[in-house]
Formats: C-alpha cells, structure tokens, sequence
C-alpha cells in the first residue's frame, strides 16, 4: 500500500517542476514509445482487422445464413422425398392399371377362345365371324405381350435405384427379387398358355376339331389359370410395394425428424459456436486489457497491453500503451530533476560545512535550479562576509602599525625626557613649589596652569617629572587601547565566528535532514525554506559581531581621542614649559636640555596627533564599511526593497531581477 | 466470471438437445429391436418336393429364434393350397399355381421361393439316356411305345409310375411335357417323390419323374430333348420340366410368418437349397432381365455344384 501513496506523490512532482517542463516537452517530441503506432501483431486472424460493428454483423449474418442453410437442407431433403415418393407411388398406380388390363385381357382371351371354338365346332361356321374372333384374340396376345415387355423394360425395380433405396429404407429390399421371379413367372405361363393357345388356333385351322377341343379344355385352360394366377402374384406384389411405399414414407418421415432435429442442433451448435467466437474475439482481448490495468493499479508498471488486430479494442489497447509510456517518461524525468536538486543541495551543504570550518574563499557553484538561487545567495552571503573580514584584519594591522610607531615615539619621547631629567636635577635642586603648582596645575588640567609657573630648574624638574609620569599614563592608556583592539581581534571576533560556524553548523545540519526525505516537490520546496531562518540567524549574528566590533572600536576611537587630546594638552604645557624656560633664561645648558626636550616632546605630540588622526580615520573607515555591512545584513531577511537594492548592486548576479531579493525569488520560483 | 457463467448456460443448453435426440432415437429404435423375439407356431403345409427344403429352414430358424416353433407337413401342392385357404395352416408349399377360379380369395399371397427341376428317372436296368418330349408323351399318353427297345433301349416292357391327382409335380408333367394330355400307367396311391424314387428303383423297366431333390443314384436320370436337369440348361431355356416353389399365404401381416418367408429367401436357406438339388431363385431372376453380365456372374456362381451333381448323376447312369 506504500508504493502507490509514493507513486502519487512522484506523479505530483512534473506540475510543480514547471521550470523543468521545456526539457521533459523535448522528451514528448523524441521519445521512442511515446506517439504509438499500433504495433499490430497480425495474428492469423482476419477477423481482428475488422472494426467491432463489421465483426457483429459478420457473425449475425453467419447465424442467419446457417440456420437458412440447415432449414433449406431439412425442406429440400423433405421435398425431394415427397416428390420421390409420389412419382413412385403414381408410377405404381399406373403399374396396377396396365396389369389389371393385363387380366382382362388373358379372361378375354379365355373367353374368345372359346367363342372361337363354339363357332367353329357349330353346323355352319361363319368364316367371316371366326376370322374375327382370331383376329380378336391376336390383337389380345399381342396387347398382352406389349404389356409384359412394357413392364419388363421399364419397371423392374432394380433399374430404379431411387425406388428400391426407398424400398430398402422400409425394410423391404427383398422385393426386386420377388418382382423379378414373379415376371419370370408370369411370363413363363404366359408363353405356356401362348403356345397352347397358337395350338389350338392352328387346330381349328386345319379342322382338328376334336384334338383342339381337347388341347383347350386340358392344356389352355389350366394354362390360362396359371398365367392368370402368376399375373395376379404381380399385381399383388405392386400392392404390397405400394405399401412398402406407404411404410418407406413413414420411415422417411422419422427419419427427416431426426435429421431436422440433428440439423437444428448442428445449426444451433454453429451458430453458437460463431457467437462465441466472435465475442470471444471482443471479452478475451477486454479481459486482458483489464488485467493489464489492474496490474498496473497494483504497481507493476512494466505491463503492457498485447495489441492484436486493427479493430477498436486494439486502438484502445495502443492509447493505453501510450498513456502508460508518457506518464511513465514524466515520472522518470521527474525522478531525474529530483536526483539533480538533492546532489546540488548536498554540495551546497559540503560547502557550508567548508564555511562553518572557517574557510571563506569557497564559491559554491550556481545552477538553474532553486538550490542554485540558494547558492547564490549563500555566495554572496560570504563574500560580503569575506570582504568584511578582510578589511577588519586590514584596519586591525593598520592600526596595530600606528600603535606601535607611536609606541617608538613615545618611548623615544620617554628615553629623552628621561635623559633631560636627569642633568637638570644636577643643576637645579629645588623646583618644588613650581612644580607643585604645575602639578597642581596639571591635575587641575589647565594648559594656561603651566604658563603661570614661572620655574626654575626645580620647577623644570618637578615639570619633566611630571610629564614623564603623563607620557607612562599615556603609554599605558595606548598600550590598553592596543589590547583592546587586540581584544577585539582575537576575543570578541573569534567568538562571533565560532558562533557564526554554529551557526553554519545548524544550517548543514538542517541541509543534512532533507536527504533523509523523499526529495518531492514539497520536500525539496521545505527544505530550501528552511535554510532562510538559518541565514536570517546567521546574518543575526553576524550584525551582532559588526555591532560588537563597532562599539569596541568606538571604544577604541573614544580612548584614542582622550589619548590626543591628552597629547595636545601636554604639547601645549610642553611649549609654555618651552616658553618659561626661554623666558625666564635658566641655565643656558639646562635651557637648551630642555628646549630639546619640549621639541622632541612637541614632535611626540604632533606626531600623537597625527597617530590620532590616522587612527580616527581608519576607525571611520572601518565604521563607514561596517555601517555598509550592518545594513545590508540586517535587512537582507526582511523584504524591504531598498537594502537589498543596494545588496544587489555588488553582487551583480541578479542583474535580470533588480527589484526581487534572492529570497523572494527563491520562494517564488519555489511557489512556481 | 460471466464467461464460466455463460458456458454453463450454453452447456446446459446441449446437454438438454442431446437427451431429446436420445429419447427420439430410443423411440425409433424401438421397432426395429424387437424382431430378435420373434415367437409363435407356424403350420406349413403342402408340396413333398419343397418339403425338405422348408424342414431345413424351418430347423434354422428355430435355431436363430427359439421361441418359434415350425411345423412342417407334406401332403402334396393341392393339400397346401387347400390347407392355406381353410385356415388350416400358415403357408401352403405348392409346385402349381393357385388358379384364381379355385382359390379366388384375393388375400393369397404368391412367395415364389425356388425352383425345383424335375427329372425323368428310369430303373437303371433300362440304358437309355435320353427321350424326345414326343416319346414321352407316347410312353405316357398315348401308349404308343411300350417297349424300351422301342427308344433304342434293352428289350422291357416300359411300366409308367403315375403320380396321384393331388401331386403338383404330376400337374407340372401335364402341362410342360405332355401338353395336357392324360396319363396312363401304374399309379400310385400316395403322392410322394420318395414312393416314385423307390417305385422307379425297384421295378425294372419302370420310368416315373420326380424332384431332383429326392434324386438318389438307385435311378437313372433321362435327359428330354437331350437337355439335363442342370442350372444351366434351365436358365438357358433348354430344359422346361421344372417348376417354381411357390408358399401361398393369406397375407403377410403375422411378422413370424413374413420373418419365415424373408428367411426362405436369405443367403443360407438358398446356399442349403442349392446343395439340396434346388436351384436358388436368385439364378432365375434375372431371366428376361436387361443385366445380361449380372446374369452370366450370377449363373458361374451359382451353377457349379448342381451341373455337376446333375452330370454326375448321369454320368453314373451311364455306367
């Protein structure tokens, strides 16, 4: 149940990729499997080429044609029996009557006999009446004959097939037999009774009266009986035969049921057969496209419709192929641009864990995608954060230079009045109260304190004393100045730093969850989300370290402007010292001691002065920079449109979107 | 699912065609099963020269269907056909035709079943082989040759055997060899083809005629017309004295008795007919017939025993 809740999220990911889409469109055009022709397997089935209407009534018009077929069969078969069954029977009838005649004929030629032979035996025989009469039983013999012939040339049943197949259908195959012994029979008396009869009439003839009276009463009368009787054998063999005939009809009609029943079966059986084959052409193919589709429900992708045939099922079956190749094509290309987002996401990451090492010259490479945007961002992000630190490091040996030139100075201002000092305490012992009072004087901070001195050698002592002790004062307040500086460098500047690799730390660590996400669209659109909080941290802290690093170095400024301003001060006490020796003309040795003393003291001054000044203007650099810097990222999370204006103008990456920030158009491109 | 469905239907729907077909068929064959039970009584009676031929049958028959019992009895042609028309018996064997004027009941029914040839026989003391139908008819009718040195033979007084009114084969010698004239002679007082055969055998000079089916070496075959008894010589027209056997029935409606008759007609009863001295009915049909090589086929199957039985008879004769 897991892989298709998966597999609709991927199928989710092409609509939100839309950048993407142009690539995957070049995927639509070129693809092998895509625009699919049907590739139909022409199976040896001709019907499957026939679109499904054509098929149907392909199919209705073989069940029609079948059962037309097998009800023609069953009527001609029925037809072709009746007919043959009445023309036979007629046939027999006709038999009957020629036999029947046949009958008469021999009964009348008994009787004319006969009549012959009573005309012949009376006392006057009328030649005339007995030619008649032979002639009479002539015309008989013959028609007689004509008779038999007719029936022996024409309706013996074994020259009949037809007849006797209907014969033996009625179980009476033995009767051509009998017909044919019967005939042999009837015309084996009937050239018996012939022959006496030719007798007897060549008798009468020639006057044999006697002998032919004999020959008719012994041998044409019983002769004639046989004929007779032989004959009617026939015509009761044509009877029985029509019943045969009746009895053939009967089994022929059983039979036509059967064969009707067994026709209609067939038909019904056929024509079943073809529905089923047809439908069977429409359901199995369905079914299939059905299991294919329920496979695929059930994940297995790489099924695949078997298209056969041209017919509507199978233009069916190719869309659904291609359906399927497309949608797998999108899934696929959707895979690929997630893969391409993690593996720059996961560089962007190595590369924040590089920062967070404190290596600030990487450059992480720029791509196209959100996480390219990102990169971008971080990029600039640690430039800016580059550059500032390099100026801090700039200003910081600047200043440190400065520090330690004036330390020089200011030692070699201290070496010499050190050296004043000490010949002017030789020659003149007792500066006290003068220089008393310019310590007064001096703690009063007064300058004009130090023209009111009108000092002597004491004085000029208690006066050196009084400036080495401010000059040390000096010195440690610069040496404290240099410390914090140094302070700032190494304390405050490292700290912020570590916390800033925390920092940096945090963001990877977040970067580091997404790997474990299934890279969606909407994971991939969190999880670049994510990381802006942690930007929005770390510039935090990083104007929070620009913050510390002003004040210390408003700190330092501040010390620094005391330290000239002391610097001043004492150059001006210095010179009313120069002025009140040179007026007052002390000692000419001791006057020209300290008269080198106030100018290398005069030169310490100016150049403290310088020092102060050259500091006040790195410092300010420094501020003006760091001023830059705190704005730029301390408004670069919120989307206020002016400082990240002027965040842009140095970046220059952006030049196509000067009026987005990058997390605008971070989220927007994700939105997108 | 639907498709199992859908089988079942349509192989319920066979299943349904197939027991009507059975029922139908088992309906129909009803009537042709019960021909095997063949059971009953049959009374044959009539002509002595079919009678061993019918006992034959009738002991096969009785054999394939024991439920049928067939009683044969002789009596002579006219018997037959009296006993057929009173009832009195089934079938009445007859070598004569039933004249219509005596027997006009239009319900008997004519079987021709064989044909039987007669011969003349004479004692064998007498040597003569062969009679014109004129010498016999002046032997028999009109006494005109009473010696057999008269035809070429030893010098006996030539004593006719005269068969009683009743036998048909005597009929059958009016009309064919005598041309209806009567006959004189010594007769005999029972029609029996045997009581001729012993007749013939035991008194010298005697001459007589009877069934080939009674022949017996004890008498010596005459040919008439110098034409033999022989299947050949009647086929071809040369022998005339011979006689269809006819069964008369009324109707044929018992189905034993058109079982009987059909069986009279079958292969073996005609196989048995011909090894008797009959000749089966099958070699007479197609007399007259236009199937001249059916003819000839038939007649060199059929002929062979009998020719030469009949030659041999002679030929015994003769020595």
């Amino acid at each position: 149940m897991q892989q298709p809740v998966q597999r609709k999220g991927q199928a989710q990911l092409p609509s939100l990729a839309t950048p993407s889409l142009p690539q995957g469109g070049a995927a639509f055009g070129d693809g092998p499997g895509l625009r699919i022709r049907p590739r139909s397997r022409r199976s040896g089935n001709l019907l499957l080429n026939l679109s499904i209407g054509k098929r149907l009534t392909l199919g209705f018009l073989l069940a029609a044609l079948i059962a037309a077929i097998a009800a023609g069969l069953i009527g001609v078969l029925r037809s072709q029996s009746l007919s043959r069954q009445s023309s036979f029977y007629q046939k027999l009838l006709s038999i009957n009557t020629s036999l029947t005649t046949g009958a008469d004929y021999l009964q009348l030629m008994n009787t004319e006999v006969h009549n012959l032979m009573a005309s012949a035996s009376a006392p006057a025989p009328s030649h005339e009446t007995i030619t008649q009469e032979r002639q009479a039983i002539t015309g008989l013999a013959t028609r007689y004959d004509t008779i038999l012939s007719t029936y022996v040339a024409q309706d013996l049943l074994i020259n009949h097939p037809d007849e006797m197949g209907l014969l033996a259908e009625a179980g009476q195959s033995g009767q051509q037999g009998q017909q044919q012994t019967l005939l042999a029979s009837a015309l084996r008396t009937w050239h018996l009774y012939r022959a006496a009869q030719d007798q007897v009439l060549q008798d009468i003839a020639q006057g044999n009266l006697s002998e032919a009276q004999n020959l008719l009463r012994f041998q044409v009368e019983p002769t004639n009986a046989d004929a007779l009787s032989a004959l009617r054998a026939l015509i009761q063999l044509n009877q029985r035969l029509a019943a045969a005939v009746q009895q053939a009809a009967a089994v022929e009609e059983r039979n036509q049921l059967i064969t009707s029943i067994i026709g209609a079966i067939v038909a019904s059986l056929a024509i079943v057969l073809v529905g089923w084959f047809i439908s069977g052409t429409l359901v199995r193919r369905l079914r299939h496209l059905q299991q294919v589709t329920r496979a695929i429900e059930s994940g297995q992708l790489e099924a695949r419709v078997t298209v056969i045939g041209r017919d509507e099922i199978a233009e069916v079956s190719a869309a659904f192929n291609a359906m399927l190749e497309t949608l797998l094509n999108l899934l696929e290309e959707t895979r690929r641009q997630r893969d391409a987002l993690t593996n720059a996401a996961e560089h962007l990451f190595s590369d924040m864990r590089v920062v967070s090492a404190g290596d600030l010259r990487i450059n992480a490479p720029v791509s196209d995608d959100p996480i390219g945007l990102l990169a971008n961002a971080f990029n600039f992000t640690v430039g800016r954060f580059r550059r500032f630190v390099l100026r801090v490091q700039v200003a910081i040996q600047q200043l440190e230079v400065i520090a330690r030139r004036q330390q020089e100075h200011a030692e070699a201002l201290s070496q010499s009045l050190h050296l004043l000092q000490v010949p002017a305490r030789s020659e003149s012992q007792g500066p006290g109260p003068g220089s008393s009072s310019l310590a007064l004087n001096e703690r009063g901070r007064t300058p004009s304190g130090t023209l009111t001195t009108p000092s002597a050698a004491g004085a000029g002592r208690s006066l050196g004393e009084k400036v080495e002790r401010e000059l040390s004062e000096l010195k440690g307040r610069l040496r404290r100045s240099r410390e914090r500086l140094q302070g700032v460098l190494d304390g405050t500047t490292v700290e912020q730093l570590q916390r800033l690799s925390t920092l940096l730390r945090q963001i990877e660590e977040e970067a580091a969850r997404p790997s474990r996400w299934t890279a969606n669209a909407q994971g991939i659109r969190r999880e670049l989300h994510i990381p802006t909080p942690l930007l929005h941290q770390l510039e935090q802290g990083l104007s929070a370290l620009q913050q510390q690093l002003a004040s210390s170095l408003k700190d330092v400024d501040r010390e620094l402007l005391t330290v000239g301003q002391e610097m001043s001060r004492l150059r001006m006490k210095l010179n009313a010292i120069g002025g009140a020796a040179s007026g007052s003309g002390g000692g000419t040795a001791g006057g020209g001691e300290s008269a080198e003393v106030v100018r290398l003291a005069l030169a310490f001054a100016s150049e403290v002065n310088t020092l102060a000044q050259q500091l006040t203007t790195v410092i300010q650099e420094m501020r003006s920079s760091l001023v830059g810097f705190q704005f730029e990222t301390v408004e670069a999370g919120s989307a206020s449109s002016e400082p990240s204006g002027r965040l842009q103008a140095p970046g220059g990456a952006m030049s196509g979107h000067t009026s987005t920030s990058p997390a605008d158009l971070l989220s927007r491109s994700l939105r997108l | 699912m639907v498709n199992r469905k859908r089988r079942r239907g349509i192989s319920a729907v066979l299943i349904g065609f197939g027991l009507i077909v059975l029922i139908l068929l088992a309906g129909c064959g009803e009537g042709a099963d019960s021909q095997s039970a063949l059971s009953g009584r049959l009374h044959i009676a009539g002509s002595t020269a079919l009678q061993p031929l019918v006992s034959t049958a009738a002991g096969l028959f009785e054999r394939q269907h024991p439920q049928a019992h067939i009683q044969v009895d002789g009596g002579g042609s006219r018997a037959g056909l009296a006993a057929v028309t009173s009832h009195q018996a089934d079938i009445g064997d007859s070598d004569i035709y039933a004249d219509p004027a005596i027997y006009p009941d239009p319900n008997l029914t004519d079987h021709i079943v064989c044909v039987i040839p007669f011969a003349m026989v004479a004692n064998p003391d007498v040597t003569v082989t062969s009679l014109t139908r004129q010498q016999i008819i002046d032997i028999f009718s009109t006494g005109r040759i009473s010696n057999w040195s008269q035809v070429g033979g030893p010098d006996l007084p030539i004593v006719p055997v005269v068969r009683p009114q009743t036998s048909g084969t005597r009929d059958t010698f009016r009309k064919y060899i005598l041309g209806g004239r009567d006959e004189k002679g010594k007769l005999l007082q029972t029609d029996s083809s045997v009581t001729v055969r012993e007749t013939v055998a035991h008194t010298p000079g005697a001459i007589g005629y009877l069934a080939l089916s009674v022949l017996t070496p004890a008498v010596r075959v005459l040919a008439i017309e110098g034409a033999r008894p022989t299947l050949a010589d009647i086929v071809a027209g040369r022998y005339i004295f011979w006689s269809y056997e006819h069964m008369y029935t009324l109707g044929d409606d018992n189905p034993l008795l058109s079982a009987f008759l059909d069986f009279m007609l079958s292969e073996p009863v005609q196989q048995k007919a011909q090894e008797m001295g009959y000749i089966p009915i099958a070699a007479m049909n197609l007399k007259g017939s236009s199937g001249k090589g059916a003819s000839a086929l038939s007649l060199a199957v059929v002929t062979g025993p009998a020719q030469e039985r009949a030659f041999a008879f002679s030929r015994r004769k003769e020595e």
